[in-house]
């Protein structure tokens, strides 16, 4: 990337968070499934990464680090290099030192959120160039440059923030209210929700938790600049091509059937049940008839409530005036604001684990229980699927609590007073979607 | 026809056959590896199209890979 001083490197993709791996005690080999909520942890990558480059704005540990810089870059420079590396930075010390320490942001010469333009030599370390001996100085101040290049990529400021923001988890994270603050300078409310199911989206028109979003191009644009594609003023850079490959093929996801054995008897029973408790507002037509109020469902409003006619504004007005080679800007609007929640169609309900928006109820057994006896924290993160309760098992270091903000899991109480056959039936039959 | 004529037009259907068979067999096994129904899933995919979703860009590429090496 001409952007990293021609360094080859490493993003994220549509599969990044909606490909998902599935182990079972009752499958030989784990499962992927395309379109599923993964279990990747976006913001803890992105979050070491950033804070990594953070603190190799520190003399000592830019040491460290260009030793392991050399090692990953030159896996032939051995020892041998590595002793090399030690000598001539010892010699260069105190002006590798003087020099981090007048920028150790690597921001200086470049305007607010704007990149360096990195030369290809600018960050080249290697046995070669110590032998013909490199200038260190200039290197350790190039590397801060491009630290301040990956970070700027991404929309964060030189200035580590003062707080950490709240932890989503594994396949989470606050996708709006990232880009509201990274875009626009318009940091929101927190408001978690998981990542998306991304199957038999063609059927829908509006897409989203909240059904805020018809243009599933301009969905991915704003996803790429976000996530990394640099924005020069208006300019994005990026291969709209690729973008627009990406977003044609996830249109031709299809639910994931159930693959393990299931109870066909009781799932025939079941299916009356289905009828009876889901049907009236998971049926039907996909249209706006499945946008249902959060005061009407009970579930935790911060999403639907996140996304106003003035955020809807915002991201209109910016894919309005997006340049980027290739792309044509819709005539229409692509992004409203609803302030509900859509009730989405069940196909593939097997492989939604954990339920809700948010995320915030582990197993569908759960979701058909009174909301006063769900568990209030769980851990988040196991790939280990659990086929009698129908969502992923209790294990895996982060732990969800419900009583942050955001997380609760409240409301959606349909089906909680079927006896407990019943539920066992109408499980049975789900995994039949 | 002449029979040289004949066997060579033999020998290329041959080739693209072997073709068309080995690349259905890496799609397969490429399925088979990843675990993944797409048969099911993706119909109308084509091993490449799958490829490309699980590892083609989407010009977000914003760690360096020798830093992120480092880093760890």
């Amino acid at each position: 990337m001409k952007r990293l001083g021609g360094l080859s490197a490493v993003g994220l993709n549509c599969a990044a968070c909606h490909v998902a791996e599935v182990h079972s005690s009752e499958g030989a080999t784990p499962i992927h499934l395309l379109g599923a909520t993964s279990h990747f942890d976006a913001e803890a990558f992105f979050g070491a990464v950033i804070v990594a480059t953070f603190r190799t704005g520190d003399p000592a540990n830019m040491k460290r680090f260009a030793s392991a810089y050399l090692s990953a870059a030159d896996s032939k420079s051995g020892e041998q290099g590595a002793k090399v590396l030690s000598d001539q930075w010892q010699k260069q010390e105190h002006e590798i030192a003087a020099a981090i320490t007048a920028d150790p942001a690597g921001s200086k010469g470049a305007d607010d959120g704007a990149l360096h333009d990195l030369k290809a030599g600018d960050v080249r370390l290697d046995k070669a160039t110590l032998e013909h001996g490199v200038d260190l100085t200039t290197l350790s101040h190039s590397m801060l440059k491009l630290f301040h290049n990956m970070r700027a990529a991404l929309h964060i400021p030189d200035q580590p923030p003062e707080k950490a923001p709240p932890s989503s988890g594994p396949g989470r994270n606050d996708a709006f209210g990232l880009l509201s603050a990274g875009l626009f300078h318009s940091p929101q409310p927190y408001a978690p929700v998981k990542y998306g199911l991304v199957w038999n989206v063609s059927n829908r028109h509006w897409v989203h938790w909240d059904g805020n979003t018809r243009s599933p191009l301009g969905r991915n644009l704003l996803a790429s600049l976000g996530l990394g594609a640099p924005l020069h003023g208006k300019h994005g850079e990026l291969d709209f091509a690729t973008v627009k490959r990406q977003t044609d093929l996830s249109e031709m996801i299809q639910a994931p059937r159930y693959p393990y054995q299931l109870d066909q008897s009781a799932a025939k029973r079941g299916a009356a049940h289905y009828a009876a408790n889901c049907v009236s507002c998971h049926g039907g037509p996909e249209s706006d008839k499945r946008l249902y109020s959060a005061a009407e469902v009970g579930t935790d409003p911060h999403r639907a409530e996140l996304f106003t006619k003035q955020q809807a504004a915002l991201f209109n007005k910016f894919l309005a005036e997006l340049e980027t080679t290739g792309y044509q800007a819709s005539k229409e609007e692509g992004l409203r604001s609803t302030g509900k929640y859509w009730a989405a169609s069940m196909d593939g309900v097997w492989a939604r684990s954990p339920y809700l928006h948010n995320g915030s109820v582990r197993t569908l057994q759960e979701l058909l229980t009174a909301p006063a006896e769900r568990s209030k924290t769980f851990h988040r993160g196991s790939q280990d699927y659990e086929t009698t309760s129908m969502g992923y098992t209790d294990a895996s270091p982060y732990v969800f609590d419900t009583s942050t903000r955001g997380n609760s899991n409240t409301g959606h109480n349909y089906g909680t007073v079927l006896t407990p056959d019943q539920k066992h039936d109408l499980l049975e039959y789900l995994k039949t979607l | 026809m002449k029979p040289c004529h004949c066997r060579k037009g033999i020998s290329l259907l041959l080739a693209v056959a072997s073709v068309i068979a080995a690349t259905h067999h890496c799609f397969a096994e490429q399925k088979k590896t990843l675990g993944i129904d797409a048969a099911q899933q993706v119909p109308k995919w084509s091993a490449e199209d799958l490829s490309f979703f699980m590892h083609g860009s989407m010009s977000t590429e914003v760690v360096p890979e020798s830093v992120l090496r480092a880093f760890i």
